[in-house]
């Protein structure tokens, strides 16, 4: 008898639905670039680095942040894994502190991606030049600085405020000019969005 | 046809007979119960050559010392001039039990199963007509394996020899070292068929007596056919014989035997077996070597550290890696996650599917270079591990990573000082990673509170097989389970054993 409730517990464990699904590596595409443009609906670029080494693109939208990366599961036959975000590009119109907390509830998503800023958009920085992900890992060993979401998060939260350095291409490569600072006042529980952006 | 033996219709136990063997106490009795043995022997022999005073001489050929029987008891029977004048055979009986022959041991016998089983021992048996009363003299012979090094426990610091088949040698090598008199021996037979002298070996006033008349209980109550393999000793000994995991502690060392019985444990010796048995069994005495005690207690304490985290290696890592690949491959840096996909694009299994078959790959090679003489297991061992290594690899038939993580399991595997231990450890090894592969990280974490819950219920002889992580009789153990603090510090015997005297040292 003891036996039998262990098995139809177990089973009705296995069959609840709520068991995680598996995803075996060879169906995944990593996306390494994340690129937020608008506040709502808000514009999700995906950008990863597939078997073959070419970049592997997605788009998505949604009215909010989780609801766009809910709509980004796929690129072609394979699935698009965010558990690997290293960089996340921002755009003159995306709700920087709505996406960080999105970001933050994500259970793929990691804060420790590193943040940056794209004057004429995250569209126009992932789709117009060259290989992104490349680029932006240059500019890392370069040393250029960057801000992890925590701590972006952490300054919007402390100050208002938050430098991001601002991307821009040149030619084939990406250069990072002066660092902007994001303006946006939250509380710890997420705030109401005060202004944009400014230098 | 199934799995397990079929038990089919088993016939009702029937007891055992005592005495064992029902034959009337003379030569001819005793011939007709060895009638068909062709190493049986017997001779008529004339006391101090006196053709009116004869006696017959029982033995079993190949039992007996030719020399010592010869040299001890046929030579004195019949040139010793004492027994010529002895009254009558009373007398000269008397005589022969009190020195008229040599051997170091003489025993005066009144039943025949006692008889039968001296002869069988090696001892040589005189049967005087019309006396109901037989004389039995030790002339066994001392043919054995000679005492040489431990095979599977060397000891860098330690003694070189090991247990042989020889009880009575175990019992000296013992002996040697323990000389204190409150060493007791306690001999039962076991078996009905093979009647195997098994010793049960203890400190008087140290061991726990209660603890020493279980062991007891428990080696006279066996009742099994023959007692000439270590399972049977350990199956039918132990609390739970249904687990994988070793519920006896053996050694083939005499000074860890020794150890532990310093300790407070009750050691068992078995006649064949070169191995001891030490009782109660728990977790910590299995990732023990008897190197522990020799080396400085930081390397021994960093040592140990090294195996229980090898243990925790080959039970979680292959879970760990088809959880952390199918499910959570953010815990996994991005650089190796790219390598693992690119890598796993060719292979057309599963990853499940490739651990599973690699693991199995891993204890098919390791069963056949066991089963090999050892010349040929290795060359075996060598071309499997490159077959299944780096050309199941080139074939594109499983990971790099997945072959790597297997091998790491494997070989931490052979860590554990007790390969008994290291098997249950295997056999959990597929569970924890079928469970990983169901719901992941969730699931290896399942496997291992189940397992936690498994040893839980374990326990040995009244002592939980958790000791020294869980509390005995509500008292926290005062033991440190997995460092080994420096001798001197150690004043105490194990309180879980509930031995009498637990200081150890002044």
């Amino acid at each position: 008898m003891k036996k039998l409730w262990s098995v139809a517990l177990g089973l009705s464990l296995l069959l609840c639905g709520c068991t995680p699904t598996a995803r075996e590596p060879d169906q995944l595409d990593l996306v390494a670039v994340l690129g937020v443009d608008g506040g709502g609906p808000v514009i999700l670029y995906g950008v990863g680095r597939g078997d073959t080494q070419q970049p592997v693109r997605a788009e998505a939208q949604g009215e909010t942040f989780l609801s766009a990366r809910e709509r980004l599961p796929w690129s072609g036959e394979r699935e698009l894994a965010l558990t690997n975000v290293e960089h996340l590009v921002v755009g003159p119109d995306a709700d920087l502190a709505a996406v960080l907390y999105g970001i933050l509830e994500d259970k793929e998503l990691g804060a420790s991606a590193h943040v940056w800023f794209s004057a004429k958009g995250a569209q126009e920085l992932l789709e117009g030049g060259g290989d992104p992900v490349g680029q932006l890992e240059l500019l890392l060993r370069q040393g250029v600085s960057s801000p992890t979401v925590i701590e972006v998060l952490a300054g919007l939260c402390d100050h208002g405020t938050a430098p991001l350095p601002r991307l821009y291409w040149t030619g084939e490569k990406l250069e990072a000019g002066e660092a902007v600072l994001w303006q946006q006042r939250v509380e710890l529980e997420q705030g109401e969005r005060m202004e944009n952006w400014g230098d | 046809m199934g799995l397990f033996e079929h038990a089919g219709a088993v016939p009702p136990p029937h007891p055992r007979q005592e005495p064992r063997i029902e034959a009337p106490l003379t030569a001819d009795g005793i011939a007709q119960v060895f009638e068909g043995c062709a190493d049986f022997g017997r001779r008529t022999l004339y006391l101090n050559q006196d053709p009116t005073r004869p006696v017959e001489a029982l033995f079993i050929v190949g039992q007996v010392r030719n020399e010592r029987a010869s040299d001890y008891v046929l030579r004195p029977l019949t040139q010793n001039r004492a027994l010529g004048e002895a009254v009558d055979l009373d007398h000269a009986f008397d005589l022969l039990a009190k020195g008229g022959v040599y051997p170091l041991a003489v025993s005066v016998r009144d039943r025949a199963d006692q008889v039968v089983f001296d002869l069988i021992d090696g001892w040589t048996a005189l049967f005087f007509p019309g006396k109901n009363q037989v004389l039995t003299l030790m002339t066994a012979t001392e043919e054995k394996r000679s005492v040489s090094s431990p095979e599977n426990e060397p000891d860098v610091k330690g003694a070189r020899d090991a247990f042989v088949e020889s009880v009575r040698t175990n019992t000296s090598l013992v002996r040697r070292r323990l000389r204190a008199p409150s060493l007791k021996i306690k001999e039962h037979k076991v078996g009905r068929q093979s009647v195997t002298p098994v010793d049960v070996v203890y400190l008087d006033g140290i061991a726990n007596p209660e603890l020493a008349q279980e062991v007891g209980r428990r080696v006279s109550a066996l009742d099994v056919d023959t007692l000439v393999m270590t399972g049977t000793l350990e199956q039918y000994l132990v609390d739970e014989a249904s687990t994988a995991f070793p519920m006896t502690a053996y050694t083939e060392r005499p000074d860890r035997f020794c150890a532990g019985l310093a300790e407070g444990r009750v050691g068992v010796l078995v006649d064949g077996i070169p191995m001891g048995w030490l009782f109660p069994a728990t977790l910590d005495s299995f990732f023990r070597t008897g190197q522990d005690r020799s080396t400085n207690w930081a390397v021994a304490s960093a040592l140990s550290l090294v195996r229980w985290l090898c243990a925790f290696i080959t039970l979680f890592l292959p879970g760990l890696y088809v959880a952390a690949v199918l499910y959570h491959p953010e815990l996994i840096p991005q650089r190796l996650t790219q390598s693992i996909i690119a890598a796993k694009a060719d292979v057309p299994f599963s990853t499940l599917g490739e651990v599973l078959v690699m693991l199995v790959a891993f204890e098919v090679l390791q069963e056949a270079g066991l089963r090999l003489p050892a010349s040929i297991g290795q060359t075996v061992s060598i071309l499997g591990g490159l077959v299944v290594g780096s050309a199941a690899v080139e074939a594109k038939l499983v990971s790099p990573a997945v072959l790597v993580i297997v091998a790491i399991a494997g070989i931490a595997g052979y860590t554990a000082p007790s390969q008994d231990f290291a098997g249950a450890l295997r056999i959990w090894r597929f569970l924890t990673t079928l469970c990983a592969a169901v719901l992941g990280l969730v699931g290896l974490v399942l496997a291992g509170m189940g397992l936690v819950w498994r040893l839980a219920g374990l326990e040995s002889f009244g002592v939980p097989y958790l000791t020294p992580f869980v509390t005995v009789g509500g008292q926290r153990v005062q033991r440190a389970p997995v460092l080994r603090r420096p001798l001197p510090w150690i004043k105490t015997r194990p309180g879980y054993l509930r031995g009498e005297n637990r200081r150890n040292q002044g």
